[in-house]
């Protein structure tokens, strides 16, 4: 009995997890010729998101922002992931760390329904 | 590329120049073999070069967060090396190897943890780089800061322990390395293994996180623009604990061989 409560209580937790992880919402930048697409993205306020970037180039990248207190480096055809926020509404600017003239962005956060 | 260059030396090299330009003024006062500087930069050399060449799968793991977890391990063990040479240095421990392996260690995992995000972006811009010049003059600008640094630092240090100002010396070994070890906060939160982190103030408007200045002020005492709450606690906490416990257990070692020669 006891083994079944915890296989039950196991299964809870993972289906908790599971459920949480897709909670999520997630968003992609692809970095390629050394620029990012797109420049700005715009993700809601107040809520954690995961950015999934894709560095299509054949040199490294470090995805790097000051505003957002992230760096992460990716390689050449690969992609990585950064959980950023919850966030205020803002401007959050990001950077490539090897080619911050022409690799540069924003994250534009902005409250649900708030319109242009 | 050039200011580009210089920056990646102030953030990624001067670390590793700071933490053997105080380590070599302790040893010179105590008058220790250099035999941990050989060791600790051949080795760290080396693994660098390993831990660059195995990074790209290295990051795949733990569902992508394999990289961070490593710098984080790493991260805490330079940090127990230099609390370890700490105690060998001003504290109770007299354990002449131990501080050679402990500085050997400390320098080894700096160069490892820095040198490896060094390699990657040389590599990559050596072998695709369209303006080989401006790297090389940036590499050479780099270079001459973070040695310019580490001479200063050197002289500064070696200053205060001949005016047997040794827990100077020792203070400013904790809040660098204190500084070093808070960087592991960020690194949790971009993987989601920690809840996100709040700043408590902002002082961006002054010195900027991305100014040189800033960059200085980070690989010298791991400065934040807007710090959270926690990377704080667990700066004081790393940096002035360990620095209380040396300081009291120093004066108790005093107090003690005062009485002995009393009676």
């Amino acid at each position: 009995m006891a083994r079944v409560l915890t296989n039950c209580g196991y299964l809870a937790l993972g289906l908790f997890c599971l459920s949480a992880m897709g909670a999520v919402p997630e968003y992609e930048l692809v970095l390629k010729d050394h620029l990012f697409y797109p420049s700005k993205l715009e993700i809601p306020a107040n809520m954690k998101v995961r950015l999934i970037v894709h560095n299509q180039d054949d040199t490294p990248e470090e995805f790097d922002s000051f505003d957002l207190n992230r760096e992460k480096v990716i390689f050449p055809q690969r992609k990585a992931t950064v959980y950023i926020g919850p966030l205020q509404p803002g401007v959050y600017h990001f950077f490539g760390e090897y080619n911050p003239n022409s690799a540069r962005g924003q994250v534009i956060v902005k409250e649900p329904g708030d319109a242009d | 590329m050039l200011i580009n260059s210089i920056i990646l030396f102030l953030r990624d090299a001067l670390p590793a120049f700071i933490l053997i330009s105080v380590l070599l003024a302790f040893a010179n006062q105590q008058q220790r073999s250099l035999m941990w500087l050989g060791w600790g930069t051949a080795l760290g050399f080396f693994s660098a070069v390993m831990l660059a060449t195995l990074v790209d799968n290295l990051s795949e793991l733990a569902e992508g967060a394999g990289m961070e977890l490593t710098m984080i391990l790493l991260q805490c063990l330079a940090y127990g090396m230099i609390l370890l040479n700490l105690a060998c240095s001003v504290g109770r421990q007299h354990n002449a190897r131990l501080w050679q392996l402990t500085a050997a260690g400390a320098v080894l995992l700096t160069l490892t943890l820095d040198g490896a995000n060094f390699l990657v972006f040389f590599v990559g811009f050596w072998t695709h780089g369209t303006s080989p010049l401006a790297l090389m003059l940036g590499t050479m600008m780099g270079a001459a800061v973070c040695i310019s640094v580490a001479v200063l630092l050197y002289l500064l240090c070696q200053h205060w322990l001949a005016g047997h100002r040794v827990w100077l010396c020792a203070l400013f070994l904790l809040c660098w390395s204190a500084g070093q070890l808070v960087h592991i906060l960020p690194l949790l939160a971009q993987v989601d293994l920690i809840s996100p982190l709040q700043a408590v103030w902002d002082t961006s408007q002054w010195i900027a996180d991305s100014s040189e200045m800033g960059h200085l002020l980070h690989s010298l005492f791991g400065y934040e623009a807007a710090p959270s709450f926690w990377q704080l606690v667990i700066y004081l906490l790393s940096a002035l604990g360990p620095f209380a416990w040396l300081y009291l257990s120093k004066r108790q070692d005093n107090a003690a061989h005062l009485l002995g020669e009393d009676l």
